[in-house]
């Protein structure tokens, strides 16, 4: 009797199992996925901020630039204005290019989270009404070139198209169920947007770079001029008493303070006691490599194995988070 | 819609001011003499308004650039050329410059070519 028992529950046992075993590969790649949602919000928020320091730097240069020429104005005819105060227009990443930025990030965003729905255990794969309001507002304004930088231009061509391939996903995103497939037809939209940002990220983090060391050789050359003004007072050559050695270490040391107090073009010191000016750039790496491994986690959602999909996913995880990090100790 | 060669023209530029500037602003460090840092910072600047502007139109067109800032690119050109002609005497007193003002030269002719 114990043994017929025994051989009834087998199959039951059986049955189980596999659906214990189904269960956890299905829960483990949902799992999987939202933290690729969650990576891929990380990155879009980094992003914004990143350009909205770029702004900033910008702005802090137009100010220090406008000192100097003040400065260097001999003759008050014709006065150069010196713009202690007032608005400041942003050249290198104006609000339409923000506004650009954030539509593209909006793409990527929206993705993720029909990714993460798609890998959902619901019948109904499709987004919020106000996530499906936001990509059908995305897809028309890319379908009508609405993706305006500054000056009026549109987006790149290329760029354009990987918007709305991606809102058009999500639009029809009720005929979808593999979730292999889903982020396979994406790839290629995916790389377009990202190297679209990976291209401008880097071009924006050499311009703050050299904006920070531009402020920095102002200060310097005005303290050697100083110096040298006070030289020639003590040998008696000259007789305008504006500058003495005192004077030009308090100017070092108060141009210093305004260096490091300066966001974004704040510098740090180095362990070996040097400033550093390549804090931007750094960001922008890391948001590059978070770009470059949001790509691959979808190419791992789409070909590889849950083993090799954890991994990318925990990349991605790992390099937005950084990024995140960096951007906030940038804009400090 | 700007021609694939103007585009060219602009990433070939954006390259030269790449590598420039940090070269410059090194060279503000080496200069002792005041007035050389002070030509060296001057040229440094217009190089860094020259990079805005670049940057801008990178960043706004990819590969459908704009070029409504090529009057802009020329004015800036036009006051580097003046000081290119300046820091051309630094030359001797510090070393990098020579590379510098090469490459300001090649950058003056692409922007130049500019429509």
């Amino acid at each position: 009797m114990t043994d017929m028992s025994t051989l009834r529950q087998f199959p039951t046992t059986i049955v189980i199992c596999t659906c214990f075993a189904g269960c956890s590969g299905l829960t483990q790649i949902q799992d999987t996925v939202t933290k690729f949602d969650q990576g891929a919000h990380t990155l879009s928020t980094t992003q914004i901020a990143f350009a909205k320091s770029a702004q900033t730097a910008d702005c802090n240069f137009q100010f220090y630039e406008n000192v100097w020429n003040y400065s260097k104005a001999a003759d008050p005819a014709p006065p150069i204005p010196l713009a202690l105060t007032g608005p400041c227009v942003p050249e290198v990443m104006t609000n339409d290019n923000i506004a650009v930025r954030q539509n593209l990030l909006n793409a990527i965003t929206l993705y993720a989270d029909q990714i993460q729905a798609v890998a959902s255990a619901d019948s109904d794969k499709t987004l919020s009404a106000k996530s499906q309001d936001a990509a059908g507002k995305l897809n028309s304004l890319a379908k009508s070139h609405g993706l305006i930088e500054t000056n009026g231009m549109p987006v790149a061509a290329a760029v354009e198209a990987a918007v709305i391939g991606i809102t058009n996903m999500i639009l029809s995103a009720k005929q979808l169920s593999d979730i292999k497939s889903s982020a396979k037809a994406q790839s290629a939209n995916l790389r377009t947007i990202a190297d679209h940002l990976q291209l401008e990220n880097m071009q924006i983090a050499k311009n703050m770079a050299a904006k920070a060391g531009s402020v920095a050789n102002m200060f310097e050359t005005t303290i050697a001029l100083v110096k040298q003004d006070g030289i020639l007072i003590s040998k008696g050559q000259s007789a305008p008493a504006r500058a003495n050695n005192p004077q030009v270490y308090l100017l070092a040391v108060s141009a210093r303070q305004m260096l490091l107090n300066t966001p974004p073009l704040g510098v740090g010191m180095s362990a070996t006691g040097s400033l550093v000016q390549q804090d931007s750039v750094t960001v922008a790496s890391q948001l590059n490599s978070a770009l470059e491994s949001l790509v691959s986690a979808n190419d791992a959602i789409s070909n590889a194995s849950t083993g090799g999909l954890i991994a990318e996913v925990a990349d991605l995880v790992a390099r937005a988070q950084a990024a995140q990090a960096m951007q906030a100790a940038l804009a400090k | 819609m700007a021609a694939p060669a103007d585009i060219q023209r602009i990433q070939d530029a954006l390259t030269l001011v790449n590598q420039a500037i940090p070269v410059v602003q090194a060279a503000v460090a080496e200069a002792q003499r005041p007035e050389d840092k002070l030509a060296l910072t001057e040229t440094g600047i217009m190089l860094v308004n020259i990079q805005t502007t670049l940057t801008q139109a990178l960043i706004a067109t990819d590969d459908n650039i704009f070029l409504a800032d090529t009057a802009k690119l020329r004015a800036q050109a036009g006051i580097l050329q003046a000081q290119a002609s300046q820091i051309q005497n630094i030359v001797n007193t510090v070393g990098q410059i020579a590379q510098v003002v090469g490459w300001l030269v090649q950058l003056l002719a692409i922007v130049g070519g500019l429509p």
